[in-house]
């Protein structure tokens, strides 16, 4: 996967190149936004992330210029200001996701993940992690062949994390997904909410798939 | 960055109240003048213009009568024609006289009339009254000329005329020398109203160079200084020194809360900040096993997240507080859209033992999003000072042009000193009972409601009872 990350902060596009990376992307950084666009012109990306302000060229005029020219590459914008205006601006004009700084890099990598799939659009009826079977179309689950009930919402907050397996979610990022509250809140209610996932699918089995990441988030893999 | 304390200059162009006052009063009183002068003038000339014609008119007369009476003996007349400069020596009318007969001959004239060389007499008509030449002389003399019939013979033709020049030069003097008198006195005039005008106006104006200065001082807070008297002040200027009171005061809150807000964010800051300093430099001091340093990092993470939550607050609290907020407004139905942010609280009330109920119907007219904010920390709000096994109650009613949401808990209250400072950022009641203050959070969620309510033009009230509970209710305007 190639991603471009248009920049002008070095510290900002130098990590977030190491991130991806480890994460296994090819990436390039260029670091205004006339550089920017030529690059997403002559290379075919998979994904560009873009900051708003920006030498030469603005995010805006970017996102702007590729949509007229029908290039459909996803753009996730990273931005310092969140006004509501700026974010329906971003999406009007054909941005695919929005990203307000600070954020955490995990919650970075969980977007550029979900905008990277969305494109594949595969009908997932089933996922399959270690013994933890989650049937998407009967809404059931199961592990070691036992039976396990879940309410709805956990059930959606098992299905963001089997999808996403292997793959680190931030607290914010679940809250967003799974109860569509899109502010900062307190986030001990997500983490309430995965002890109690825990209780039901984990407690009872000595193999543990959910996992704590401190400071960052969750992860549902099978570590073996 | 709050305050700009640099003064633009004022336009070239534009003048200033005084001298603007200052010319237009000079102007006036220069017009009115000017034409009170040009009629008296006109009415001074007319009145010496016509004495002079009558005189010549009388002296024809004069002459005529005298032939008649001796017989159109023009002896009789000599005394007339010669005597009368001499006699009227001092007198203002000097007047030389010609009588020539039908046929232009000279007849009898005052000795000196042939030195003043006129010869501009006007000829004799039947208008001879109204007839009048004007003739001046090297000397600078001036004299009026009138040519009128004395005698006539017997079919009533004009046989002897009369020719008469009066000397004006007198008159024309006077005349001239009043116009000077009135230049002289137009500038004086003009002179003085500039300056008396210019002292009235600035005297009038005195209470606004008062609330100029006073202006131009409150660069320094404390503002509550220079608040100005205006009990002695005219009528005109009152409402301006009670707007620029009010104002004051205004700004004196403003800042105070302001300044108060800025030293609690950098406390917020200052905690987190501390710790990742101190972590960070007591795990260089010697080197360690990289879970030492996994250790440190993972704590870091958790203050750095603790700070971007505190500055996006603050954002979300400044964006708020400004009233140009352009709002997303849309009619939501009260009960699905809190049951969806109760039931993600939920969580954590039934950590605490604690039951959500809902209840009501309303429609809200409001920006989602906000709605969604005002609600959550509400909520959260209510949770987090919710006795164990307590009870949140949301309840929701139309009445009238409001919308009421009510959210309440059954908490420990809130004390009354307390109350009015709820709403204003940062503000924490210090609570002993509870040690750890981070579960209180950060003192903006109130604040951040408060202001989301405000943007709406509704309202946020609080009633509460120690150890019984409080109680919100938000009031959306009805939007019809």
């Amino acid at each position: 996967m190639h991603i471009l990350i248009v920049e002008d902060e070095v510290k900002t596009a130098n990590y977030l190149a190491k991130g991806l990376t480890e994460n296994g992307f090819v990436v390039d950084i260029v670091h205004n936004g006339a550089d920017g666009l030529f690059n997403a012109r002559e290379t075919k990306y998979d994904l560009l992330i873009t900051d708003i302000m920006l030498p030469k060229l603005d995010g805006w005029a970017i996102v702007e210029k590729l949509r007229e020219e029908d290039m459909k590459v996803p753009i996730l914008i990273l931005t310092a200001r969140d006004e509501v205006n700026e974010r329906v601006k971003g999406l009007e004009l054909g941005a695919d996701d929005y990203l307000v700084k600070p954020f955490s890099f995990a919650e970075l990598l969980a977007r550029v993940k979900a905008l990277l799939r969305r494109g594949t659009n595969k009908q997932v009826v089933m996922i399959e992690i270690a013994d933890l079977k989650v049937n998407l179309l009967q809404n059931k689950v199961q592990r070691n062949d036992k039976k396990i009930n879940l309410t709805p919402k956990e059930f959606n907050l098992l299905v963001l994390l089997a999808k996403s397996h292997g793959e680190l979610l931030s607290r914010t990022y679940i809250a967003e997904q799974v109860w569509g509250i899109n502010f900062d809140t307190d986030t001990n209610i997500v983490d309430v909410a995965i002890r109690r996932l825990r209780q039901k699918i984990d407690y009872d089995f000595e193999k543990k798939l959910i996992h704590t990441i401190r400071g960052a988030g969750y992860v549902l893999e099978d570590r073996g | 960055m709050f305050w700009k304390t640099e003064v633009k200059n004022q336009p070239e162009r534009s003048w200033s109240i005084t001298n603007k006052l200052t010319n237009l009063y000079t102007c006036a009183i220069f017009g009115i003048f000017i034409i009170i002068a040009l009629v008296l003038y006109f009415l001074l000339f007319k009145l010496i213009h016509t004495a002079e014609k009558q005189y010549l008119i009388d002296e024809i007369h004069i002459l005529r009568t005298l032939l008649q009476q001796h017989s159109s003996d023009l002896r009789s007349l000599s005394q007339e024609v010669n005597a009368v400069p001499a006699a009227l020596k001092n007198a203002s009318y000097h007047y030389y006289v010609k009588i020539l007969d039908n046929q232009n001959n000279l007849l009898m004239q005052t000795p000196q009339m042939d030195k003043l060389h006129i010869n501009n007499f006007p000829t004799i008509t039947n208008s001879w009254e109204k007839t009048i030449h004007y003739s001046s002389n090297e000397l600078g003399q001036k004299y009026m000329l009138m040519t009128g019939p004395i005698a006539f013979d017997n079919r009533g033709n004009v046989s002897k005329v009369a020719q008469i020049a009066l000397d004006v030069s007198f008159q024309e003097q006077l005349i001239k020398k009043y116009r000077n008198y009135i230049v002289i006195l137009l500038l004086l005039v003009v002179a003085s109203t500039f300056l008396l005008s210019r002292a009235i106006t600035k005297r009038g104006l005195r209470r606004l160079y008062d609330l100029v200065k006073m202006t131009e001082n409150i660069i320094k807070p404390p503002f509550l200084q220079s608040q100005i008297n205006i009990i002695d002040w005219p009528k005109e200027l009152t409402p301006v020194g009670i707007a620029y009171n009010n104002m004051v005061k205004r700004l004196d809150d403003t800042f105070s809360r302001l300044s108060h807000s800025i030293s609690e964010l950098a406390h917020e800051l200052r905690t987190p900040i501390n710790n990742l300093m101190g972590e960070a430099e007591l795990v260089l001091n010697k080197p360690r096993t990289s879970v030492e340093y996994e250790k440190v990092i993972n704590s870091s993470l958790e203050e750095y997240s603790r700070l971007s939550t505190v500055i996006d607050n603050i954002l979300f609290l400044a964006r708020t507080d400004n009233p140009s907020t352009v709002l997303q407004k849309q009619k939501l139905n009260a009960y699905p859209e809190i049951s969806k942010i109760a039931e993600y609280c939920e969580l954590a009330a039934s950590e605490k033992g604690i039951e959500i109920e809902i209840s009501g119907e309303a429609e809200v007219w409001a920006d989602k999003d906000l709605f969604y904010r005002t609600i959550y920390n509400l909520l959260d709000n209510a949770l987090k000072h919710c006795r164990q096994n307590g009870k949140v109650l949301v309840n929701f009613m139309q009445c009238n042009e409001w919308s009421i949401i009510k959210i309440a808990d059954t908490g420990r209250g809130i004390e009354e000193k307390h109350l009015q400072f709820i709403f204003e950022p940062f503000y924490r009641i210090k609570d002993i009972n509870n040690a750890h203050e981070k579960t209180l959070g950060l003192g903006l969620g109130l604040s951040i409601v408060k202001s989301i309510m405000n943007l709406h033009e509704g309202k946020i009230e609080v009633q509460s009872e120690v150890n019984v509970g409080t109680t919100f209710s938000l009031y959306y305007p009805v939007v019809n």
